[in-house]
């Protein structure tokens, strides 16, 4: 019976080494699988986040997780198992848990006896909780995280964006009304054209920078005065086509001789710029001749006059679509202009180019005094400086007041471009001061708000 | 080594041969216990020992009661400058044997199975150092003849720690042949009553014989045989390997560490003391028991360490709490169960 007992030890004692030693390998083990495996989850949820953000099938995910786990698992049963206990260790921490001093090792090696059981004898190592349960319940969390994060890209993308700045848009209907009308060189369209889209090729992130605003200020204010110019030129004839027919053979040789001249070089200018009137347009009215009016009846000038109004109002409609408003007294804007007051235009632009005026003012009627202005600025140019002519300088003291001219303060009167960076609508004085005044770093935000 | 499996019953014999002297010396050096231990863990071993505390707490009875237990010739040496190594060892003296004038050895006082070594360090040089052959070796050569000592010979050094003036430090390698340092501390209040109504002036407690030499050589051939697991040797070589400068965060203040000789004894010191416990074999436990006795004397500190006010014993202490004794580590996930929450 003794004996039997005493052979019942060893088993007793390897069973509780073995599983000592087990708890200390698994240990080891899942500390080793834990390094790696938290690397695996995080990926896991950035893919699962990326996968619901693109509607692709999450399977794989958990797929390549659960592989990774196993050849993780493998992996860390290889490195970690030079860090296992074997039985001998194991005995010995049991030694020395339960003061054996050393009993248990020297009976494994068959020197002394194994000690007489323990029954109620635990194992004196445990799982350490904090430290063991961390990793699973991160790893839980962030792939519980990444399953119920709400994700989802914007319906229908980014309007703001994808929109293009509103002056491209302007400029590219005034092109298109232009290109209708066919009242400017195809060529020069075709110029402006490939300037915008130069512009709209850059990538979308860009359209909003400041270089690009700045771009499409200066194409705009470029396209918009030379709209202007050529609005004006055309007017001009047409006014002094009116003129012509009016006046009729009351005109002396040299005033038709001025006329032609008048004419020439408002056809030279309509020739001129970003937006040259129509080759086509261009020598119907060269082949006018009022210094022969003469050859030309009323009714011929009539015609003459009527089509120019005409390619006056159809610029004016170009430019109303193109987001170009009139400005106090352009024509072409829709206002009907009364039969009469384009000859008294006409004549009186006669006279300003041949020196003479009209009106009979003092210092405008040939005459000369002193302290009188040289020449008479026209009010469109009040801004520019005058040349003085005193003739008696003699009596000038310092301080004297030698001129007056009107003007306007250059803050108020100073052409603000409004249209580049307009989003929507047209904005007010404040828009176009933000945005020619924003930073780079200020333009990075805006650009990524709006994104 | 092979070992030698122990008999169970040589094992109880000796246990109890063991026990009778520690009563004995009990009877003799009250409250010192440990000590008491300590010095018979050292005989055991065969190993010498190096005394230090202050005069008046037992040095010499501890000597004379020793041999009267075990049964060994004691003798005591009193170490002073002028001592010469011939005055320890014994001279050639020239006398008439057979008709004839030859020189004939003359043993010295070296020549017992016990000798007190008394203030060791007041000796010059030159006489430790004539120690040296005889602890090492157990013999003395004199004009070229080699002079057997007895069997079993110990050597039990004493050191005043507070009259350091004319004195002699003891060379590392002098040192290194103790097997023990040990330090005697003063008894308490409770101890001192005891002496104060137990002893008196001019007489010398009565020691009961309990060994002759042959029972002592045959305890110390017994403690031979006590197992040593490699567990415990691969500790003790961890320990001592410990004491090197950078080997261990509590060598920083080490100059030069313990040697080889150093773990041998203290392997022989755990046999020893794992026989005075009744067991067959060395554990952890006998090599923390033993290892601040052993290593003290042979840590050579740094010379600020003195300033921060570490000692051998410091460091020491601090290995043992560095260094742990099981060799394998356990994962950060195991733990120690808690104390209380099972057997």
């Amino acid at each position: 019976m003794t004996q039997a007992l005493d052979q019942s030890y060893p088993a007793f004692w390897e069973g509780k080494a073995l599983s000592l030693q087990r708890l200390v390998n698994a240990g080891w083990w899942w500390t080793h699988f834990t390094r790696g495996f938290t690397a695996g989850a995080v990926l896991a949820a950035c893919g699962l986040v990326g996968a619901r953000l693109y509607d692709v099938e999450t399977r794989w995910i958990w797929g390549a997780l659960g592989l990774w786990a196993l050849a993780w698992g493998g992996w860390s049963f290889r490195s970690a198992r030079g860090k296992f206990i074997d039985l001998r260790a194991a005995f010995s921490r049991l030694d020395v848990a339960k003061g054996l001093n050393h009993a248990l090792v020297s009976a494994m090696d068959g020197v002394g006896p194994w000690p007489r059981p323990q029954r109620t004898l635990r194992n004196p190592l445990q799982w350490n909780l904090q430290p063991a349960l961390i990793p699973p319940l991160l790893w839980a969390f962030l792939l519980a995280t990444a399953i119920w994060i709400p994700v989802g890209r914007p319906a229908g993308g980014d309007p703001i964006a994808r929109q293009e700045p509103a002056a491209w848009s302007e400029i590219s209907t005034f092109l298109e009304e232009l290109k209708q009308e066919d009242l400017v060189e195809e060529e020069a369209l075709k110029s402006l054209e490939e300037q915008l889209a130069a512009l709209r090729e850059k990538p979308e992130e860009s359209w909003y920078r400041q270089g690009s605003l700045e771009t499409t200020d200066q194409l705009r204010a470029e396209v918009e005065r030379e709209a202007r110019k050529m609005l004006r030129n055309l007017q001009q004839t047409a006014a002094l086509m009116e003129a012509a027919r009016v006046a009729g053979d009351a005109m002396s040789p040299d005033i038709r001789d001025h006329m032609q001249e008048a004419l020439r070089e408002m056809l030279d200018e309509l020739g001129q710029g970003t937006l040259p009137l129509s080759e086509e347009m261009l020598a119907q009215l060269r082949q006018i001749d009022l210094s022969q009016l003469d050859q030309l009846s009323p009714e011929d000038l009539k015609q003459i006059e009527e089509t120019l109004s005409g390619q006056c109002d159809a610029l004016g409609q170009c430019m109303l679509a193109g987001g170009m408003p009139g400005e106090e007294g352009d024509p072409g804007f829709g206002e009907g202009e009364e039969g009469g007051e384009g000859a008294e235009d006409g004549i009186a632009l006669l006279m300003a180019m041949m020196g003479e005026s009209p009106s009979g003012r003092p210092g405008e009627d040939g005459g000369s005094a002193p302290m009188r202005l040289g020449e008479t600025a026209p009010d469109a140019e009040a801004r520019n400086p005058f040349a003085l002519s005193n003739e008696d300088l003699s009596r000038t003291a310092t301080g004297d007041l030698l001129a007056l001219a009107e003007g306007e303060h250059d803050d108020e009167a100073t052409e603000i471009s409004r249209t580049g960076g307009r989003i929507a609508a047209p904005g007010g004085e404040g828009e176009a001061v933000w945005r020619e005044n924003v930073l780079p770093a200020e333009a990075r935000i805006l650009q990524q708000y709006f994104q | 080594m092979q070992e030698t499996k122990l008999n169970e019953a040589e094992l109880t014999a000796a246990g109890e041969k063991l026990q009778a002297i520690r009563k004995a010396l009990n009877e003799v050096l009250f409250g010192q216990e440990k000590l008491l231990d300590q010095v018979i863990v050292c005989l055991l071993a065969r190993g010498h020992l190096l005394l230090e505390g202050l005069p008046g707490l037992g040095k010499t009875e501890l000597v004379r009661a020793l041999g009267a237990v075990m049964g060994l010739e004691a003798k005591r040496i009193q170490f002073t400058p002028d001592l010469l190594p011939g005055d320890i060892t014994g001279n050639p003296m020239l006398q008439e044997v057979d008709g004839e004038r030859k020189f004939v050895f003359q043993p010295g006082p070296l020549f017992a199975n016990l000798v007190l070594a008394d203030e060791i360090n007041r000796a010059s040089p030159k006489t430790q150092s004539s120690l040296l052959e005889a602890m090492q070796e157990h013999r003395v050569t004199s004009m070229g003849v080699r002079h057997a000592l007895p069997e079993p010979f110990f050597v039990m050094a004493t050191q005043n720690p507070i009259e350091l003036e004319g004195t002699y430090p003891l060379p590392e390698a002098q040192l290194d042949r103790f097997l023990f340092k040990l330090n005697i501390q003063a008894n308490g209040p409770e101890v001192l009553q005891r002496i104060v109504q137990q002893r008196r002036l001019g007489e010398e407690a009565v020691v009961s014989n309990i060994l002759d030499k042959g029972a002592l050589l045959a305890l110390m051939d017994l403690t031979r045989k006590i197992y040593l697991p490699d567990l415990v040797a691969n500790y003790i070589a961890r320990l001592v390997h410990g004491t090197q400068p950078g080997a261990s965060k509590a060598a920083g203040f080490v100059k030069y560490g313990a040697s080889p000789r150093a773990a041998i004894g203290m392997a022989s010191a755990c046999r020893a003391r794992a026989l005075l416990e009744g067991r067959a074999n060395a554990s952890y436990e006998d090599v923390r028991e033993i290892a601040v006795p052993v290593l003290q004397h042979r840590l050579v500190l740094e010379y600020h360490a003195r300033l921060e006010g570490m000692t051998g014993i410091k460091v020491a202490e601090e290995l043992l709490a560095e260094i742990s004794a099981h060799h394998d580590q356990l994962p950060p996930v195991v733990t120690d169960r808690k104390v209380g929450a099972g057997q």
